[in-house]
């Protein structure tokens, strides 16, 4: 589907039409090697930007490596939470509950807090396999409910996870958490946690593609399709033959797989799990990313959670640092740090009232068989068209 | 799912099965809403190839006699049989259907403890597991085999009426009578969802996007073709559903009924809101649907014109009753469908 | 006509169902359940928590039912009417956490004063809210308002926050916590039957309000067909403006109340309340008022009677366990309308 903005990371500067239509055309023919050549793109490009100012003038590359490692973590949530908002339409407000489990399986499966030493690799499968388990089991009973009721089952079943994990402290450390969780290991090198960022940054970068790709063949199945169809009118999908409770229990399920992938990861790479790292907020900024990147379009989600990570983590919290650098009289006095999450909330307010329809909204785009003319009039006509009417 | 019902209702209907002519067959259907009978005692039948109209005033009740055959209302009476099979029917104790998830892992918990795993941490861990365990494979179960599973249900009493794509499957297309497309989705991607049960691509091969997968996708898309330029939208594959103009939103509503290859085809209305012209061009299209494709239909309509051009036999509801049924001369001719429509005559 | 027999109904149940005095049954039923488990002293505390949650749910529902909107910004306006009052009460009696009335007359003074003040005032931070983060939204996908309402509490809770800091606030106590009243031989404190007045009251005005004024027959017919209302004259920006002044001032009167009967406060309080007070609404059937009250006092009961067990930490699971169960056998809530259509 989105083959326009799936093209743009990797051809920045394309202004010619006809080249344009090309690469539009490509895209959408071959969408795992544009993913691919946009993910090489990123990979290529993240590193060298931060080298330059004004990034350089934040922190080292291997910090801002660091950082774009664990936006990878949020970039992999939102991919996830997309197949359920953005594709289903159906309203997930506890998704870091799948997080949660997946992170928890593999601090179970790797630490010395139950002695097991299971290899990351498998565990990624197995956690994504256990979250999307822990998926189907809180869909079946409630995917029937009506879009915002779900939302408040969700909501709770996302409050339920972390406090279990809390109060039996017996199977969990609770608050404590669990901690000396292994690291990824290949043959007898081990990723380093501190020092050398590359293991991680490319491991995660790995993940990402490998979801996008599935993702996108997913949306361009007769499975998307159907999801597509329930989001749009659910009892016409039902008498069209789509068994909805099927459908959107594997979305559910899915989703929720994606998560566990990334709580895999995350508590390898932090080395640490305890429950506060998974609590309502999780589940809304990922909505959040997913909302403000566009909802079902899935390269514009994985921009959005990147973006919406930054501004929350690193942005306005080297705000301080910043101002310090430029001396700006009255700015270098206040303490950003203090104001990060008003500024976070003020953000989230004003980039939605500016896009109501997201960053990259997903535009239904006309075939490559059309002309160039053609096509950018269906767009305008598009985005028209997702707003008010 | 199958025909739990037909099995444990004990009501095989002999007739129905030894004759195949018979397509649809509801049998004193009845639907209340609170203290409001919206369909009572409605029987109607749908013989192989005919064309079958529902008329009556507003509210007498034809949409809502609709949505029941096409399983998105359940009645709370009566049954509707396809080809023999009665699908349709009222439920019973669908509410215990969520215990069923919860049941053996319960026992399973009870047994543990009797057994006396809760002294241990193993035990317990184990209870769990199994309780888990069990949990998930009746959840597989009901998803993987829903016609066994809906057959277990009803062996304890659990009834479940059709749902709509239980309906579909049976070959059973339906339009809708304030036009539900996917207002977002292509043209050619609305027809593709009507033939989402003739494809067979499953998880794997979405995930891996099989050659096998990408056949099937290649025909589909040739047959969605065929269905579109049969109802007259040739060339407009890439088009939104929503920027098309009202009529062809109709015929598109037609094509995507048609995706699933049905034998019969429910439409509400099909010419609500046309013009002279496209309520002609409407009711040639319902004749080539008979003639070309073998196409039985139910209709229902408010335009007597069309009703009367095209049916074999017409059913006249009113207040939620059969008032009439017959051929169109027939029904002309009846006084009580002449007085519910223009009022009792003075005496 | 021919008159045709109807399938004999299942009879009595039948009967008591299309009457819809189930859910209140049940809720009665669990009172009495938790009165004889928790005993009456920890029961009068039910009622309490119950009461506050309900009004906060109110404003969740009502807006609901207006424009579908989880409007999660609510509960931290609760929070900030508990905080403003917290402010009155101390530029009135100063700075002493531990002032508390001296006479009736003083007492009913601050009490009224404080009302009058708080309750219009969180009224226009709903209004403002609406006007500003909402209604530039309405007629945007669905999820961009809700992500505003979410930015919106962040925004709230940081600014009272950096004002406060994060701990914990003593507020005024202005019916001193000691003092009870004797009926028969219990004691009741006296804050606490102010409490369940004051609650109780609140909803059986904002029922009044909805049901028999012309104001309340607009909010009604907006929730009903935003369209068909304006067609028929009402004004739709001026009935939502309403709806969120009347929600937001019942959550600032929940922010009074809360403070007078715990007697501190804290920043991060709206978040929790808020979700318990949402849950409340959506088990009694969201956009039903009487099903915010019945929630809200179910999710008391569930929460005391958990803490008296010594769950105390498991109660907010218990609650949204209670909830996920109820919904799966109800699934539109305690008193929520049953669909005509499945799918």
């Amino acid at each position: 589907m989105n083959a326009r903005v799936a093209s743009a990371p990797s051809r920045p500067g394309s202004t010619g039409p006809s080249l344009r239509q090309r690469v539009r055309t490509f895209s959408a023919r071959h969408r795992s090697i544009s993913v691919l050549i946009g993910m090489a793109a990123v990979t290529a490009f993240l590193p060298i930007m931060v080298l330059v100012p004004p990034f350089n003038s934040f922190s080292s590359q291997g910090v801002w490596l660091d950082g774009f490692t664990i936006a990878g973590i949020y970039v992999l949530l939102a991919l996830g939470l997309n197949i359920v908002v953005g594709l289903s339409g159906l309203l997930d407000l506890g998704y870091a509950a799948f997080f949660a489990i997946g992170s928890y399986a593999f601090a179970f499966a790797a630490s010395p807090f139950t002695g097991l030493d299971i290899p990351f690799w498998p565990m990624l499968l197995i956690g994504a396999v256990v979250a999307a388990v822990f998926g189907i089991l809180l869909g079946a009973p409630t995917l029937r409910l009506r879009g915002d009721y779900l939302a408040i089952v969700t909501l709770g079943f996302g409050e339920i996870v972390p406090i279990v994990f809390l109060n039996s402290s017996t199977y969990t450390e609770g608050p404590n958490g669990i901690g000396g969780i292994s690291p990824p290991s290949i043959g007898d090198f081990t990723f380093p946690s501190v020092g050398n960022p590359w293991p991680f940054y490319l491991t995660m970068i790995g993940l990402i593609t490998i979801s996008m790709i599935l993702v996108y063949r997913l949306q361009d199945s007769r499975l998307g399709r159907a999801w597509m169809a329930i989001r749009e009118d659910e009892l016409a999908a039902a008498a069209n033959g789509v068994n909805t409770v099927t459908t959107k229990l594997l979305a559910f399920a899915l989703g929720a797989s994606t998560a566990g992938l990334a709580g895999v990861f995350a508590s390898s790479k932090l080395t640490l799990v305890s429950p506060n790292l998974f609590r309502f907020d999780v589940s809304f900024t990922v909505l959040a990313m997913v909302v403000l990147g566009g909802m079902g379009n899935i390269w514009g989600v994985a921009v959005g959670a990147f973006l919406v990570f930054l501004i929350q983590t690193v942005i306005l919290k080297q705000l301080n640092v910043f101002f310090d650098n430029v001396q700006v009289p009255v700015l270098s006095d206040v303490d950003f740090l203090q104001y990060q999450f008003l500024l976070y909330g003020i953000a989230l307010v004003a980039m939605m009232l500016i896009r109501p329809e997201g960053l990259f909204p997903s535009r239904r785009r006309r075939s490559e068989l059309h002309g160039d003319e053609d096509q950018d009039f269906a767009e305008l006509g598009d985005a028209m068209g997702a707003s008010p009417e | 799912m199958t025909t739990p019902s037909a099995a444990t209702l004990g009501v095989t209907r002999a007739s129905t099965a030894e004759s195949p002519e018979i397509l649809l067959e509801a049998t004193r259907v009845s639907r209340r809403f609170g203290g409001l009978v919206a369909v009572r005692d409605v029987d109607l039948v749908i013989p192989a190839g005919g064309i079958i109209s529902i008329i009556g005033p507003n509210g007498a009740g034809k949409t809502t006699f609709f949505n029941v055959v096409a399983g998105i209302i359940d009645p709370t009476a009566g049954t509707v049989a396809f080809r023999g099979r009665v699908l349709v029917t009222r439920p019973r104790r669908v509410w215990l259907e969520s215990l069923s998830w919860v049941v053996p892992s319960a026992l399973a918990v009870l047994v543990g403890l009797l057994l006396g795993a809760g002294s241990s941490e193993a035990g317990i861990l184990i209870t769990l597991a199994v309780a888990l365990g069990l949990m998930v494979i009746v959840l597989v179960v009901a998803v993987a085999r829903p016609a066994w599973y809906q057959n277990v249900l009803a062996r304890i009493g659990i009834i479940r009426s059709a749902r709509p794509n239980d309906v579909v499957a049976q070959g059973v297309g339906r339009t809708f009578q304030n036009i539900r497309l996917f207002q977002n989705m292509t043209v050619l991607e609305n027809v593709l969802v009507g033939m989402h049960l003739q494809l067979r691509s499953n998880l794997v091969d979405h995930l891996f996007s099989t050659r096998r997968q990408a056949a099937e996708e290649a025909r589909a898309v040739v047959r969605a073709r065929e269905l579109l330029r049969l109802v007259g939208l040739r060339g407009r594959d890439d088009e939104l559903a929503k920027n098309l103009p009202y009529g062809d939103q109709r015929r598109l509503e037609v094509a995507r009924a048609l995706g699933n290859d049905p034998v019969l085809l429910l439409l509400d209305e099909p010419t609500a809101g046309m013009n002279p012209r496209e309520t002609s061009e409407m009711m040639a299209l319902i004749g080539r649907l008979r003639s070309d494709l073998g196409i039985s239909i139910l209709l229902i309509e408010h335009d007597m014109r069309v009703v009367m051009g095209v049916s074999d036999r017409i059913t006249v509801l009113d207040h939620g009753e059969r008032i009439a049924e017959g051929t169109p001369d027939e029904v002309r001719r009846d006084p009580r469908v002449i007085e519910a429509y223009l009022g009792k005559p003075p005496e | 006509m021919t008159t045709t027999t109807m399938p004999a109904p299942a009879g009595a149940v039948d009967a008591l169902r299309r009457m819809r005095i189930g859910p209140y049954l049940f809720v009665a039923a669990l009172a009495v359940v938790v009165f004889v488990a928790i005993g009456p002293d920890q029961f009068v505390n039910a009622l309490t928590v119950g009461a506050i949650y309900a009004l906060v749910a109110l404003g969740y529902t009502m807006v609901y039912g207006i424009i579908e909107l989880i409007n999660f910004a609510h509960g931290d306006v609760f929070m900030v009417g508990a905080f403003t009052a917290m402010f009155v009460l101390t530029s009135m009696l100063g700075q002493d956490p531990n002032a508390s009335a001296t006479s009736l007359p003083q007492a009913l003074f601050l009490i009224l004063t404080t009302f009058a003040i708080v309750m219009p005032v969180m009224g226009l931070l709903g209004v403002a809210i609406e006007r500003f983060a909402y209604r530039p939204l309405r007629n945007a996908p669905r999820l961009a308002p809700l992500i505003t309402a979410i930015g919106i509490s962040f925004i709230l809770q940081n600014i009272v926050q950096i004002i406060y800091g994060p701990s914990p606030v003593n507020t005024p106590q202005v019916i001193p916590p000691t003092a009870t009243i004797q009926i028969g031989e219990f004691s009741i404190r006296i804050v606490v039957l102010f409490v369940i007045a004051v609650s109780v009251s609140l909803m059986i005005a904002l029922q009044l309000f909805v049901s028999r004024t012309r104001l309340g027959r607009a909010m009604r017919s907006t929730a009903q067909d935003r369209e068909a209302a304006q067609l028929m004259g009402v004004d739709i920006n001026r009935t939502i403006a309403l709806t969120f002044f009347i929600g937001s001032g019942l959550a600032g009167a929940a922010g009074i109340v809360q403070g007078f009967y715990y007697g501190n406060i804290v920043f991060i309080l709206g978040f929790q309340a808020g979700l318990k007070a949402f849950t409340a609404a959506v088990l009694g059937g969201i956009g039903n008022i009487t099903g915010a009250a019945l929630g809200g006092f179910v999710i008391g009961f569930i929460e005391t009677t958990a803490a008296a067990y010594g769950y105390n930490q498991w109660g907010q699971a218990l609650v949204f366990a209670v909830l996920i169960i109820t919904l799966v056998f109800r699934p539109t809530g305690l008193l929520g309308q049953q669909l005509g259509e499945r799918a």
